[in-house]
């Protein structure tokens, strides 16, 4: 798998057959995915899990409400499902 | 047995009821006295008690019951702070195996919950977690039931390692296929749960949340059962035999309970404003539609100790101002920390 942050223009194109794990950003600018194809326009580049849950504690305004991050544990467990 | 309401009664008999809890427990005692036992220490639980004053009567002790529970009361709810860490806890460490479950028991643990979070969390709150008793690791024999805000979904998990664990969840904001029955149940249309949008409701804006599981090792809807309210939530999207990694494999061992966080490093409680917990039964068997719609009680929390299933009910939190247990199997105590708190409803 593959870790980045896209725009939310990008993420429309994706192929979301192989996305295993994304999630909008509170303003639904961006977002984080979790794929296994490559993507070369990419807001970031993470190289594993614990790369991007960092990211997310440390920028933790732009993803989740609630003064944290997003945990390696929530990237594994929760999973993109296409339409829902 | 309490003091009988009607009839020739026994002074010593009395004092059995008294000292042993039991009006036939036949012990002798000797140098009893009716002032004695009218100015001791009285249970005022009991419908029918003596007073102090002289004279005192015989009649007066009709149908005391040295062990009555107080009414019940229905008067607050524990509101967890959205600060996160162990010093703002909604949680005990069982000692003593009243929380073991593993994979393979039947169970149920019913909780009632007003959303305190925004439509800006965009992460998990956990409702309900428990893990090994002193362990810091997310997978040590976890048992939970969180919702993800940002995807609208409420998960049932169990785990013995991260890669053992079963799972299901339900998606309330689609009226199709494996998610129309949660979107029944809840009613929360197509806007997310939150403290905006809290859906079908019982007293005080509270929901109640089951997950009632059988014997067999799957989260799956067909062993796993998920009500909101009195109402099952279906089969989830991963349906009847639920999803998960390998084989969980959970040992016997004690656990720590959260309330409104995770119970690992007791983070994930929300945003906003606090969310609300009340009444916390957990019980040794699965519950079937039937007794659930019965905890439920059309939305006016009940008193658990009434309910048909009483027998099988492990560990009973009222909330009512203590964290004690009301099961009257004396398990441990919740404790609240930091600015976590007893709230009036």
């Amino acid at each position: 798998m593959k870790y980045y942050i896209v725009t939310s223009k990008v993420f429309e194109t994706l192929n979301k057959e192989n996305i295993d794990y994304a999630l909008s950003s509170i303003d639904n600018s961006k977002n984080i995915v979790v794929t296994s194809d490559t993507i070369d326009s990419a807001l970031s580049t993470f190289t594993n899990a614990s790369g991007l849950s960092t990211y997310t504690f440390n920028n933790h305004t732009d993803w989740v409400g609630d003064n944290t991050g997003i945990t390696e544990e929530e990237i594994a467990d929760v999973k993109y499902i296409s339409g829902l | 047995m309490a003091v009988p309401s009607s009839g020739i009664i026994s002074l010593v008999r009395i004092k059995n009821e008294v000292s042993e809890d039991d009006y036939n427990a036949g012990v002798g005692y000797t140098g009893i006295s009716l002032q004695e036992l009218a100015t001791g220490v009285i249970n005022t639980n009991s419908a029918s008690a003596p007073n102090s004053n002289a004279p005192h009567a015989m009649s007066e002790w009709y149908g005391y019951d040295q062990d009555a529970e107080a009414a019940f009361s229905d008067a607050y709810s524990v509101a967890k702070s959205i600060t996160t860490g162990t010093g703002q806890a909604v949680y005990i460490a069982d000692s003593d195996a009243h929380f073991n479950f593993i994979h393979s028991d039947a169970y149920t643990i019913s909780f009632w919950v007003k959303p305190g979070w925004s439509a800006n969390l965009n992460t998990n709150i956990h409702l309900f977690s428990s893990t090994t008793a002193g362990s810091t690791d997310a997978s040590a024999n976890m048992i939970r039931i969180y919702y993800h805000e940002g995807l609208n979904r409420l998960y049932y998990e169990y785990r013995s390692a991260s890669t053992a664990k079963k799972s299901n969840f339900y998606l309330f904001h689609s009226n199709s296929g494996n998610h129309a029955a949660a979107y029944a149940a809840a009613n929360l249309g197509t806007s997310y749960w939150s403290a905006a949008n809290r859906g079908n409701v019982g007293d005080d804006d509270f929901t109640m949340i089951t997950v009632a599981k059988s014997t067999t090792n799957s989260a799956g809807s067909s062993y796993a059962k998920v009500y909101w309210n009195g109402t099952w939530l279906g089969n989830g999207h991963y349906g009847a035999n639920g999803t998960g990694q390998g084989t969980p494999s959970m040992t016997s061992v004690d656990r720590q309970i959260a309330l409104g966080s995770n119970s690992w490093n007791y983070t994930k409680s929300g945003d906003s404003t606090e969310t609300q917990f009340n009444d916390l039964t957990i019980w040794d068997k699965q519950l079937s539609a039937t007794e659930i719609s019965e905890l439920y009680n059309s939305g006016t929390r009940l008193d658990a100790t009434s309910h048909s299933a009483a027998t099988n009910l492990q560990m009973y939190y009222k909330f009512e101002n203590d964290g004690t247990d009301s099961s009257g199997n004396e398990a441990p105590n919740f404790t609240l920390s930091g600015n976590s708190n007893f709230e009036t409803l």
